[in-house]
This record gives structure tokens, C-alpha cells and sequence, in this order.
């Protein structure tokens, strides 16, 4: 595996945190991961890190709301349908997953409709879920200064929701809005959830890992994260995937390459670092001939010297950390070990 | 403004070759849009329709086919439940449905079986829930099955063909969405497909076999049968080319798949429709295999639109299009016109081929691409040629006005210099533009923006007068003529009234009639208007000025499909001749020439003088006041700005131009106050300024980066570096005797030419980091360097040297930083800008 090359880093970096928080008052980490599939079935794998990991929580996406092909209003795509139920041992924190766009167009009746929409429904996929009720539903928006008053008063419509009064509304929250608090505004939300992750530019050609990068993290962050004026969760990437470039220009994501097949010689050439080159057509992965492919992931090392830099950052007792994604593939880069060694991090 | 509205999706570049120019508009969708990935996602006919006219025919006519669709697809959820649950019962309907004769037939026709079908297929519409998406809980499939069987079962026990065939589609279709795809096309293959019918639900149901085959894994058979139904059946078009191209097979595996001509053609073409570059070789290969398909002049009007979007636009614009339209990055356009230009007569040579093989339908798109795309290239005669092709052929009215159009760019482009012998040559092609243009007002655009969205004519005829036919005027120097060129141009459809300036005189006239006339211009252009020896040429050229400035829109709601429709009134108080007036009365003050103001403002009506100037404010919601900026305020600062409720004196622009005069006056018959009116007048000038308190008696926006200097009218010498009042503020300085009022009129000075002293301009942002940081430490030492020319000024030395024991010096010493700065001899903070 590639992540040998990490063993002594990881095995330094492990001894430095022992060392470090042997003295220190320990904060309390609470882990929980995203289920950001389009079908809920219970996972062996899965299941096993949600028990080693002490998981209480997990954060099930519930629907995409886009607007209709036909301009018409808002709608569902692609809602989760539960195939299990969720054990008893998981609360549910349904996620919506907001396009911005389609905040622009909308008038206040029309959020006020919405708002009631997205409370019906997800009540009715929780219930689904197996589960009678939930304490948190969370927004996931990548709002910005032109939507954000119609997206706050979306917030506020479905808080004021009678239904809705006794639960908390959570947020996420992209860099640029932590950093750029003034244009972006403050969510009337409970609390926030700070994506850690998508940072880069994903459609630039070139090496750069889009997914997380330290130095990007740096630029958006320093005194922001404990001067915000909402509690703070953290959300850190489990997840890998395939940039793929055709004439050096962005033709994609393709979902369907892992790690693994970019092994195979007769179907990829390895060019430097992580990117690799097609070696003939693959319309399996719908890949041309001399298609490129900018491999990203998230090594133990990154993840680990991430949160530490994230430790040194927060002043809260108590840390809230969301995973994304709860996902077999993904998770079987990592071990029990390495994840609890990241919680130690941030103890 | 800085907050301009989106570009229009379907007005964003100069387009003279309308996409619309086919005889049906069965490829409506695909056309092309750089800003949408489908022009239009409404399919060119409706499914209800479609539906409703076949059960018109089925019973003879004897009903309409809006009954069907009102009682198909028009209920509401009460109403049909009362329907079902109560009337229909008893063979009685309520009263809203009373004049319903689809349902009418239902429950007095011998044939009950229809009754029963009608709720059936009513019944089980629920289930399926396609209409409502919000609907969270997952699909009943036991129900979907029992009722799938249900169909079947009818299906087999009724001997009406009709709706036997509805039937098996409704199993059908039952079982698609109970997840049972095989048993769904089993009874496509035993019962649907050997149906000899022209019903189009064969139609639907391949579809649903399409959907069927790609859930059974067979992706390319899939593929081939979305592409039968996007062949055969508009109403469906939409939908079938999202799911071909979502399957993503390979061209070759689905050609093999293909039986005849016209299917492989259909290939070739939907590849070219997801094209968004320029290529001819889905066009060639579509040509080539099926000649015959209104494919062909689909594909080739998206090429003729493409080089429209990237090549003629910025051509006729200048490269500054891209940066105002905020399109993607076409920095690159130098290497883009490169790739066009080789582009243009290969294309070209392909519509010559066309119309001489005329294996085509209608050869003639052919010549008339090819003229046009002559005009293009500035081979003016050899469009003639092509157009003189087709001179004798009896063309449909669309490829006729189209034809008159590219006739009308070749003339213009044939015209060396603009004389009364050329513009009679226009004459003919001019008046019919208008005409056909105006024609076009009666349509009712549901697209909000600019409203020239799908009024092709209309957006021709302003693209026409002000980027072919206004630059022949301006490369002649004719600046009236070419001002009357913009003026057509941007009144072809009235311009809806502006909510932030509300009914402004001059405010909605074109920005180069409001900063580049001066008055002899708009007085040429008001003795025109008035003289009765005008030629045809020239009425019609100014035609829009007796006519409303604007109009208001009401009544916006939104449509199906999105955007709005709205309700137009005109103002018909406020007329452009009112706008010029101001317009002249304005230039004369920018000239100083008072006396002549006076007399153009008196052209206007008070309320118009007044709202021309007041500022509207929202003191509280629904009660809007005015208020007025005071032209001769006395202030040592800019800021706060002085407006009153109450009218002062000089708050419209004919009282100030009096007030101007009459001080003008003053200076010569009472001389010994010459220098209090000389103050006055200084102020007042100050005042009218950039940074003055009455900025908009003499300009008509205003923006923070006015300053930059990157604008520069003939009126900035005052505007913008306040010359005039400066040596108005020293001549009353020279002519006082008064220690204190001299102190006051140098530090008046003083601030006049502050605003000379350049400030940097921000730079540009640049991708490349380093190369902006080098230009924004440039900017930085520039901002240091202004900020110590501030405190430079050489009036603080004046009143140093010779006013410090007055009361005055110690006020300016207070109000004034950079003042304070300079005697004290120390730097001061870079704070605000203005003094």
C-alpha cells in the first residue's frame, strides 16, 4: 500500500501525541460520521467502526432540493430510501442538502412553502428511518452574500415551525463564510458545522490535492474558528476519489476508478506523484486514451497533522467531530487505531 | 450601476441569423445557448395535448380536447374526490364541470367502459405520484402490482381497441414503477408492440420498454430505443435526450443498432446538439447520411449562432464584451478569433454545398447562410451573390425577413460614406425593420430582463442601428447622426422604468447622448425634430422622440417555465423630447452659458424639473418623500450631504441656472459685491461637481471609480477638477477685503485642487499572485505618495503665510486633518479621502 511510505512519520507523530497530552486536561471528542448514500443498508464494516469508534450520532442526508427540471419550484432529488433500519444504539441528524442557486429566485411565500416542505418530508423519511423522532436537522448550504438573507429567513421559518421549536437547527459552514463572516453573515442556527474539507480547486489541472490541504486550511482559519459566535463541529474527510482531465481541462469525476485499477498497467500509466495517464479507451470508466487522472486522498499523515493544527485552535471543552462519509471503501484505509489516535490529537 | 441585472439567457449576443428560422419548432430545445444547457426544457408539444386530441377523435369529435385535459389532468384533489366519491355515482357532475363534455359523454354514453377506465386510470395516479415529489413515502409496490394486474386483466376482457391499448400501457407502466421491469416488457413486447396503431401511447410505452431494457442491464439497447423515441415523439424529446446521453454509450454501439438512415442521422445529431464548440462533423455526417432531416438546418443555424457568440459579438463590440457580460473566460480570445476565422469559410463552403445539391428541403438556408456568413467575413459583394441566387424563389416569411435582413447588413457594409443617396438606399430595408420590429410589441414575453428575450426582430433592429449602422456615422465624424443612431436603437423597445430613479428626466437616455453631446449637438438634433423639410430617412430615424421615455411594469407574476409576465403602462406625460430638453439645459450649464439653460429648462414642466433632481427617500415603508440637494451650500466638508425636505432655493435646475445668471449679472452692475458673488458662484460650481452636495445637475451616475479617470468627458474639467470654481474662489479672494472671508475662499481653493491630486487605481486582479502583489505594492507606494501630496497643498503655505491670526485658520486647523498635518509638519493617517 502506498501509505507504508507514512509508517514512520505516523508511528513519530503518534509517540509526539502521547508525550504532549500526557499532561494536558483532556477534552471530550464525540465522533460521528455523514451517510451521505442515496440507500440505507446496514454495513458489517461499517457497523464495526461506529462501535470502536463510540458513535451515538450519525448524520443520514436526506434529500438534495434543487429546482425542478421544468423551473416550477423546488424539489426532492435523489431521497435517501432506507433498505434497514438504523440501530437502536444511532440517534438520526437528518441532513438537507440546499443548492444554492435556487435560493436566489425564491420569494418569501415560496421559502415559507419550502420550509414547511422540508419538515414534512423529513419528518416522514426519520420516521422511515426507524426512528420517532430527532433532536437536530441540519442545512447544508453553500450560501453566499447574494442568497444569504433568503437563506437566513429560510432558517428562521423552519426554527419558528411549532414542530420544530424544541429541536436545534444546525448548519455547515465552507471556509470562505468562516472567514468572510462579514459578507457571509451569521446563521440563525444553533450551531455550525465547519467543512474541513473541498477546499481546493477541484477543476485546476495540476497536482494539488482539492480535497484538504493544510496550507489552504491555514489561510482560512487561525483565530476564526474560536471567535465565532455559534459552537463550532468539525468535519474532516474520510473519502477518496478520481480527477479526471482531458486535454488539461476538467472533464469530471469518475466514480467508478479506485485506487486499486489505477494498478493495472495495461489500463493506466503512472506519471508522477498522483497523477496518472490512460493507456487506452475505458469506456467502462467512461475514459478516453490520454485522459489524466489526479488521484486524491486524505493519507493518515494529513489527517493527523490536521488535527493537530485544529486542536491548537479550538477552546471548547467538548469537540464534535462529523466524518464524511460513512462508506466501507473509504473507511478501509483506516484503521480503528488510526482514527482513535486522531481523537487523541484533539483530546 | 454597480448592481446591473443577469445577462438574458436568450439575448446575450448579437444575433442577426435567428435561431428560430426552421419551419417547426420541433428542435426548439437544442438550439443553441451558451448559458443554458438546453435552450428551452419545455418539449415542443404538450403530452396532454397530444393525449386529449386522440380521445377527441375516438369519440367523434364530439367533445374538445380541453374537457380532456381539464378532467385527465386539471382537477384538483377535492374536486376529484367529490367526482369519484359522489357524482359519478350517480351519473351526475358538479356544478364547475357541468359544461365538461368529456365527462359529460362518461356517464350518458351507452359505453360504460369508459366510465370505468376514467376511474381506473384516475384511481391509480396516486401511486405512481410523479406529479408531486414532495411526497416522501416510498412507492406502495404491492399496490402498483395488484393494480399493474388489475390492467392486465381489463386489458384482456375489453374488445375496445382503444382502450385496450391504454390498458396494457397502464400495466405497463404500473409495473415500471413497482420496480417489475420484466413483466413491464413482456407486455410491451406481447401486447404494445404488434399493435398496428398511430396512437402515440405506442410511443410512451417504448419509452417505458427503454427505461425497462436499461434496468435489465441491456444499456446499449436502452440507449438506441431513447433514440427512437427522441425521433419519433416531440412530446417526449426532452426527457428521451437526457436519458441517451445519460447512458453514455459509444456512438459506433449504438449505430449498430440502428436500422435506417434517418435513426443513424438521429445519432449524429444529438451528438452535435451537446456540442458547445464549433465542428462540422455531426452536421456533415447527418448531412451525409439523411440530407432530408430538419436536423440538418437545426445543426447548422447552432453553428451560425456560435460564431455569432464568440466571434461577431466581440467583433462588433470591441473585447470589452466579455468583461461587462461576465461570460466564462474568454480571455483567450485572440486564439479563439484565430480558430473562427479559419472556421467561417469551411462552414461557408459547407452551406454552398447545400444549396447546390439541394438535397436539403429548403436549399435556400443555404445561399442564406452563406451571404450572411459573407457579411461576416466583409466579402460584401460576394453576398450579394448569394442572396441574388435566390432572388426569384418564393421563400416561407421567415427566410423572407431573413433575407431582408442579411440584405440590409450587406448594403450598410457596401456603404463607404453615409450621404442622402446611401441613406435612401437603406430606406426601404429600414422602414421595413421597424416595422417588423413593432410587430413584435404585441407579444407578451415571459422572460423578465430586458424584454428583447425572444423578440428576434426587435433585437436585430438594436443591434443594428448601434453596432453597424452607428459606427459608419462615428467613422465620419457625424456625431448627431450617430446619436440618433444609439437613440433608435435603444428605444426599439421602450425601457422600463428603473425602480432606484423612478421617472428621471435624462436618466434613461443613452450614456452617450448624457455625456457626450454638448448643446450645438441637441440643439441640431431639437431643430430637426421641429423642421417639416425632414427627409423619410430622417423621420424615421427619430421616430421615438416624441414618444413616453418609459414604461411601468405592474402586475408581475411568475409563469410556467419560469420567468414572469407582467403588465406595461406607459408614462405618457414624459416624453424624450422632455429628456433632450434637459439634456440641452444641462449641457449648457456644464458650458456655463446660464442664460440658454434657463431657456431649455423652461421647455419642461415643474413636477419633471423637480423630479429630475430630488432624491426620493423611504423615510418609512409605503410614504416615499422628496428631497432636495442645495446646489449652493457653504460647507467645509462633503460629507454629510445637505438635502432638505423643504425646497431651497435653487432645487431644480432651471431655478439654479437663474440664480447662476443672475449672479453673472451682479458681478457686472454691482461690483463692489463682486466678490461675495464670485464665492457664490465658486460654490455653486463646487456644488455641481463629482464631490459636491448637487452632483446630479450636472451628470446622470455617479460611481465610486469616476475618479479613476478611466471615463473622460468634455464636461470633467469641472466635474471632475472643479478648474472653474477654484479661480471663482480666488477671484472673490482677490476682490474682499476681509481677512476672514480671504482665509475662507484659499481654503476653498485649497479643496478644489485636492481633488486634482491623483489617487492610484486599485489594480486589476491577475491570476498569477506574484504579478499582483508586485502591482499592489505599486499601489500602495502611489497611496503613500498621494496621501503626502495631500498635505502638500500649496494654498495651506497661502494660509500659513497670510491668515494665521484669523478666526477662520484655527476652525480650518480643527475640520481639517491634512491642514493640520501640514503645520504641524507630521504625516497623517490615510483615513478618508474626501477633506
Amino acid at each position: 500500500m502506498r501509505y507504508q511510505q507514512y509508517n514512520k512519520v505516523f508511528l513519530f507523530l503518534s509517540c509526539f501525541v502521547v508525550l504532549i497530552f500526557s499532561c494536558h486536561h483532556p477534552r471530550q471528542v464525540n465522533n460521528s460520521f455523514y451517510y451521505w448514500k442515496t440507500v440505507y443498508k446496514a454495513n458489517k464494516t461499517e457497523g464495526d467502526y461506529l462501535h470502536h469508534l463510540h458513535v451515538h450520532k450519525l448524520y443520514v442526508r436526506i434529500m438534495d432540493v434543487d429546482m425542478a427540471e421544468d423551473g416550477t419550484g423546488p424539489v426532492p432529488v435523489s431521497p435517501i430510501t432506507f433498505k434497514n433500519k438504523l440501530p437502536d444504539s444511532l440517534q438520526i441528524v437528518p441532513v438537507v442538502f440546499i443548492v444554492n442557486d435556487i435560493l436566489k429566485m425564491l420569494t418569501q411565500p415560496q421559502l415559507n412553502d419550502l420550509a414547511n416542505k422540508i419538515i414534512l418530508f423529513t419528518t416522514a423519511k426519520v420516521q422511515q428511518s426507524g426512528k420517532n423522532s430527532f433532536n437536530e436537522l441540519q442545512i447544508d448550504c453553500d450560501w453566499t452574500a447574494t442568497t444569504r438573507d433568503n437563506y437566513f429567513y429560510l432558517l428562521r421559518q423552519l426554527k419558528s415551525n411549532p414542530k420544530f421549536s424544541h429541536k436545534i437547527i444546525s448548519v455547515t459552514l465552507r471556509l470562505h463564510q468562516l472567514k468572510n463572516q462579514k459578507a457571509s453573515g451569521i446563521p440563525p442556527a444553533g450551531r455550525v458545522m465547519l467543512m474541513c474539507y473541498n477546499m481546493g480547486n477541484l477543476r485546476k489541472y495540476g497536482e494539488q490535492n482539492s480535497i484538504l490541504e493544510i496550507s489552504e486550511l491555514k489561510k482560512y482559519l487561525g483565530s476564526n474558528i474560536a471567535q465565532y459566535p455559534l459552537p463550532v463541529d468539525i468535519g474532516l474527510p474520510l473519502f477518496q476519489w478520481a480527477v479526471v482531465f482531458r486535454n488539461k481541462e476538467y472533464a469530471g469525476l469518475s466514480k467508478r476508478i479506485k485506487f486499486i485499477d489505477l494498478m493495472n498497467k495495461n489500463q493506466f500509466i503512472f506519471i508522477r506523484n498522483n497523477i496518472y495517464k490512460t493507456a487506452q479507451n475505458l469506456p467502462e470508466y467512461g475514459l478516453n486514451k490520454a485522459d489524466e487522472i489526479r488521484w486524491e486522498d486524505i493519507s493518515m499523515p494529513q489527517l493527523l497533522a490536521t488535527a493537530s493544527y485544529l486542536s491548537s485552535l479550538l477552546k471548547t471543552d467538548t469537540v464534535n467531530l462529523i466524518y464524511f462519509h460513512l462508506d466501507e471503501t473509504a473507511l478501509k484505509t483506516y484503521t480503528f487505531n488510526n482514527l482513535e489516535t486522531v481523537n487523541n490529537l484533539l483530546h | 450601476m454597480a448592481c446591473g441585472p443577469e445577462p438574458d439567457p436568450y439575448d446575450y449576443y448579437i444575433s442577426f441569423f435567428h435561431n428560430n428560422i426552421q419551419k417547426t419548432n420541433d428542435y426548439r430545445p437544442f438550439y443553441f445557448n451558451g448559458f443554458l444547457y438546453l435552450n428551452d426544457t419545455e418539449n415542443p408539444v404538450d403530452e396532454s395535448d397530444v393525449n386529449a386530441k386522440e380521445w377527441a377523435v375516438h369519440l367523434k369529435h364530439r367533445i374538445k380536447p380541453f374537457d380532456v385535459i381539464q378532467a385527465m389532468y386539471g382537477l384538483t384533489d377535492t374536486v376529484e374526490s367529490r367526482l369519484f366519491n359522489k357524482y359519478l355515482i350517480f351519473n351526475k357532475l358538479p356544478d364547475s364541470l357541468y359544461k365538461n363534455k368529456f365527462l359529460k359523454t362518461l356517464i350518458t354514453s351507452s359505453k360504460k367502459e369508459i366510465l370505468r377506465y376514467y376511474l381506473f386510470v384516475q384511481g391509480v395516479e396516486h401511486l405512481t405520484k410523479m406529479s408531486d415529489r414532495w411526497y416522501p413515502e416510498p412507492r406502495d409496490t404491492v399496490k402498483l402490482t395488484q393494480k399493474a394486474n388489475e390492467a392486465l386483466a381489463r386489458a384482456k376482457q375489453t374488445s375496445d381497441r382503444f382502450l385496450k391499448l391504454r390498458y396494457y400501457y397502464n400495466a405497463q407502466r404500473l409495473f415500471y414503477f413497482a420496480g417489475n421491469y420484466r413483466s413491464g416488457a413482456d407486455i410491451y413486447k406481447a401486447h404494445i408492440f404488434p399493435v398496428k396503431s398511430n396512437s402515440h401511447i405506442k410511443l410512451w410505452s417504448l419509452d417505458l420498454f427503454a427505461g425497462e431494457q436499461m434496468h435489465l442491464g441491456k444499456r446499449a439497447l436502452a440507449a438506441y430505443l431513447y433514440l427512437k423515441v427522441f425521433e419519433l415523439c416531440p412530446e417526449r424529446r426532452v426527457q428521451a435526450f437526457y436519458d441517451y446521453r445519460g447512458l453514455k454509450i459509444p456512438e459506433a454501439e449504438v449505430i449498430k443498432l440502428t436500422k435506417n438512415k434517418a435513426e443513424k442521422a438521429t445519432v449524429y445529431a444529438i451528438k452535435g446538439f451537446h456540442t458547445p464548440r464549433i465542428g462540422l462533423t455531426a452536421l456533415k455526417q447527418v448531412y451525409q447520411t439523411y440530407p432530408r432531416s430538419d436536423m440538418v438546418s437545426a445543426l447548422l443555424v447552432r453553428e451560425i449562432n456560435k460564431i455569432e457568440e464568440t466571434y461577431l459579438t466581440p467583433h462588433l463590440n470591441g473585447r470589452n464584451y466579455y468583461d461587462s457580460v461576465g461570460y466564462y473566460d474568454h480571455t483567450r480570445f485572440d486564439s479563439l478569433k484565430e480558430q473562427y476565422i479559419k472556421y467561417i469559410p469551411k462552414l461557408q463552403k459547407f452551406c454552398i454545398q447545400l444549396a447546390k445539391e439541394r438535397k436539403y428541403a429548403e436549399p435556400e438556408i443555404g445561399y442564406l447562410s452563406a451571404a450572411y456568413l459573407s457579411w461576416i467575413q466583409g466579402n460584401t459583394g460576394t453576398g450579394f451573390n448569394y442572396l441574388s441566387a435566390i432572388k426569384n424563389n418564393k421563400l416561407r416569411p421567415k427566410l423572407n425577413n431573413e433575407k431582408q435582413l442579411i440584405n440590409l447588413l450587406l448594403l450598410s457594409q457596401s456603404i463607404k460614406r453615409m450621404d442622402k443617396t446611401n441613406e435612401s438606399l437603406l430606406l426601404p430595408s429600414l422602414t421595413w425593420l421597424d416595422k417588423v420590429a413593432k410587430a413584435e410589441r404585441s407579444i407578451k414575453n415571459p422572460y423578465w430582463h430586458s424584454g428583447y428575450g425572444l423578440k428576434f426582430y426587435s433585437a436585430s433592429a438594436r443591434d443594428f442601428y448601434a453596432k453597424v449602422l452607428a459606427p459608419i456615422y462615428f467613422k465620419q465624424k457625424d456625431t448627431v447622426m450617430a446619436a440618433l443612431c444609439i437613440l433608435k436603437s435603444e428605444r426599439t423597445i421602450p425601457i422600463i422604468e428603473r425602480y432606484a430613479f423612478g421617472p428621471r428626466l435624462g436618466f434613461d437616455m443613452p450614456h452617450f447622448w448624457q455625456n457626450n453631446l454638448h448643446s450645438w449637438h441637441l440643439k441640431k438634433v431639437l431643430e430637426w425634430n421641429s423642421s417639416e423639410q425632414r427627409t423619410q430617412y430622417l423621420k424615421l430615424l427619430m421616430n421615438n422622440i416624441n414618444e413616453p421615455t418609459t414604461v411601468v411594469i405592474s402586475g408581475v407574476r411568475p409563469v410556467k417555465g419560469g420567468g414572469y409576465e407582467y403588465t406595461e403602462t406607459r408614462h405618457s406625460q414624459l416624453t424624450v423630447l422632455q429628456s433632450i430638453y434637459d439634456l440641452l439645459g444641462t449641457s449648457f450649464l456644464r458650458e456655463h452659458n446660464y442664460k440658454a439653460a434657463v431657456t431649455a429648462f423652461h421647455h419642461i414642466n415643474e413636477k419633471n424639473l423637480e423630479n429630475s433632481t430630488s432624491l426620493e427617500v423611504d423615510y418609512q415603508p409605503f410614504k416615499i418623500q422628496n428631497q432636495y440637494p442645495d446646489p449652493f451650500i457653504d460647507n467645509l466638508h462633503d460629507y454629510p450631504r445637505v438635502h432638505s425636505l423643504k425646497k431651497v432655493p435653487g432645487y431644480n435646475k432651471l431655478l439654479y441656472a437663474e440664480t447662476m445668471a443672475k449672479l453673472e449679472q451682479q458681478i457686472k452692475t454691482d461690483p463692489r459685491q463682486a466678490s461675495k458673488y464670485y464665492y457664490k458662484m465658486a460654490n455653486g460650481l463646487y456644488n455641481i461637481s463629482y464631490y459636491g452636495n448637487a452632483w446630479n445637475y450636472t451628470a446622470y451616475h455617479w460611481a465610486n471609480n469616476d475618479i479613476t479617470g478611466e471615463n473622460s468627458f468634455y464636461y470633467d474639467k469641472d466635474y471632475l477638477q472643479i478648474k472653474t470654481a477654484e479661480s471663482y474662489f480666488l477671484k472673490a479672494n482677490q476682490l474682499s477685503d476681509n481677512p476672514e472671508f480671504k482665509a475662507r475662499c484659499i481654503f476653498m481653493a485649497a479643496k478644489c485642487k485636492q481633488k486634482r491630486i491623483a489617487y492610484p487605481k486599485f489594480p486589476d486582479y491577475t491570476r498569477n499572485d506574484k504579478t499582483f502583489n508586485s502591482l499592489y505594492l505599486q499601489y500602495d507606494k502611489e497611496g503613500k505618495k498621494y496621501r503626502r501630496n495631500l498635505r502638500r497643498n500649496p494654498y495651506f503655505s497661502e494660509l500659513r503665510d497670510h491668515y494665521s491670526k484669523t478666526a477662520f485658520y484655527k476652525l480650518a486647523i480643527n475640520e481639517c486633518s491634512y491642514f493640520r498635518d501640514f503645520i504641524k509638519g507630521k504625516k497623517s493617517k490615510p483615513t478618508h479621502r474626501h477633506s
